[in-house]
């Protein structure tokens, strides 16, 4: 058994639960509760009053920052707190609006999780840019695919490092050594910041990736923009604490990340990210080990399929099931406890191309035992045979 | 491990249907009304046709691309509709130990038949 199961309250809480869906979102170690509830007991604004306790919750918000610059290689100054992953993409392509034009194109992955093309095709709707669609054949791109697409109009080339619904991991540095300077590399990160170490400034231009994936609370994202591409983003959202001062007729923003992080921030949620950062920190190895095991056992089903490469380190598998519906095998799975996805998982595009409906998602986290596959397995026979009967 | 809900999957009736409809198929020629239903958001779809004459429905099929409850459902439909004047309401589908998230499940082959409706009314 993982001895780290026993730190995540979740499976004393649950212990007829084999959870499988931690791409979805992560369990909380109890470090993460109990920084949470201390958030929670002596909670104060950030960046505003100035009594003590308010500045010592804004230093706590700060450090925070600090830590999660050290998570991804970055400085400070390059890391903006979002409200999700998806409000991060959605800030950075309204933040970049300006800077296309009819003439403009943008490159955005087939695979994507809807989160990362939406708001795209909606800034290309507006300026009029073209946006052309990277094909994927397994969730992953092959840097010709790419460079063939490239010309002097593209602005950003937008990808995942690992697809949210096969696990295929995307060989971002060798491909963003083919992009010319003009072509920025907007990078969703939510399925690899967990398992993968990230050294954001060689990765992309922009990066994000959601606080409740790497066993945080929920309400926090991360983006971190270099500071080249800083220049050019614009705040979306305007409002308190992202302005300097306001005259009657006009304003001055505030310097730097402060001008992106309009209203109030979500504390317990950042504290709660730091927390969870220090606990993953202490691992040896966050990679997730069991990972392999479930792509092995899965090859193994003479009735499942497997979608794509799946990395192991990804620990997320998709896959389907000869003659049964996604929603079904999960149904059944379900009511014997088995914790895994089915649908489309906000990915059509790519499910179109992958010539299947719907599929099943397993993934792994750090807390992911030996039971937990077995459990799988069984369970999936079990369903396979109900419905075959 | 503990069994959480009653399993829908344990109705002989609801998997007959999903793995062999009664009603499945087309009409060919004999169809005078067709309807479509779809759940965008796993892919299900629902073709219906019927055979409508002097308001009576005489013949209904499905093709249907879905889950089991998706499936059976569509099946129930054509059932229920089959020998019955044409009306703007469907049928009462029922599904015992239907989850909400499952609820959407039944809906397209009704939203197939309010598609069908609407288109000829």
């Amino acid at each position: 058994m993982s001895s780290l199961r026993n730190d995540f309250p979740f499976f004393d809480e649950h212990p007829e639960l084999t959870y499988l869906d931690s791409a979805a979102t992560t369990q909380k170690p109890a470090v993460v509760l109990e920084a949470v509830t201390k958030a929670l007991t002596s909670t104060t604004t950030v960046h505003r009053s100035t009594f003590p306790l308010a500045e010592q919750q804004t230093e706590s918000y700060e450090a925070v920052r600090k830590q999660v610059a050290g998570f991804i290689h970055a400085t400070p100054e390059e890391v903006i707190f979002t409200p999700s992953a998806t409000y991060a993409a959605n800030l950075l392509a309204q933040g970049l609006a300006h800077t296309l034009t009819a003439e403009s194109e943008i490159l955005v992955g087939e695979a994507e999780h809807h989160s990362n093309l939406l708001p795209w095709r909606a800034v290309a709707e507006q300026t009029g840019a073209k946006l052309t669609l990277i094909p994927s054949n397994d969730g992953s791109y092959t840097a010709e695919s790419i460079v063939s697409l490239l010309n002097e109009r593209v602005g950003y080339v937008v990808l995942s490092h690992a697809s949210n619904v096969t696990g295929a991991l995307t060989d971002i540095p060798a491909l963003r050594a083919l992009l010319p300077n003009h072509a920025k590399l907007i990078l969703d990160c939510s399925q690899t910041a967990a398992h993968l170490p990230l050294e954001a400034a060689k990765l992309a231009d922009a990066l994000f990736f959601a606080a409740h994936k790497v066993y945080a609370p929920s309400g926090t994202g991360v983006l971190y923009v270099n500071p080249t591409l800083q220049k050019d983003l614009r705040p979306t959202y305007l409002g308190g604490g992202m302005v300097q001062r306001v005259w009657a007729d006009t304003q001055e923003l505030q310097k730097g990340v402060a001008q992106f992080e309009a209203g109030s921030p979500n504390l317990e949620s950042v504290l709660g990210l730091g927390a969870a950062l220090s606990y993953l920190e202490a691992i040896p190895e966050k990679t997730n080990v069991m990972g392999e095991r479930l792509i092995t056992m899965l090859s193994a089903l003479p009735f499942v399929s497997i979608l794509g490469t799946p990395h192991p380190q990804i620990g997320l598998v998709g896959f389907s099931v000869t003659g049964a519906h996604p929603h079904d095998i999960a149904h059944i799975l379900g009511e014997q406890g088995v914790c895994i996805r089915a649908g489309q998982h906000c990915s059509g595009p790519l499910h179109d191309t992958l010539g299947v409906p719907a599929s099943l998602r397993a993934s792994c986290g750090v807390y992911t035992n030996e039971e937990d596959i077995i459990n799988l397995e069984g369970a999936l026979k079990t369903a396979y045979a109900k419905l075959n009967s | 491990m503990q069994n959480l809900t009653p399993s829908l999957y344990d109705q002989r009736d609801l998997l007959d249907r999903a793995r062999f409809p009664r009603f499945g198929g087309t009409l060919s020629g004999a169809a005078t009304h067709f309807g479509k239903g779809a759940n965008l958001s796993c892919g299900d779809e629902v073709t219906l046709e019927l055979q409508v004459e002097d308001r009576i429905i005489l013949q209904a099929r499905h093709l249907t691309r879905g889950c089991a409850i998706c499936t059976a459902s569509a099946d129930m439909l054509c059932e229920h509709l089959l020998n019955t004047p044409l009306e703007p309401n469907a049928p009462e589908i029922e599904i015992a130990g239907l989850s909400p998230s499952r609820m959407k499940c039944k809906e397209v082959a009704l939203e197939a038949f309010r598609d069908l409706y609407s288109s000829y009314e």
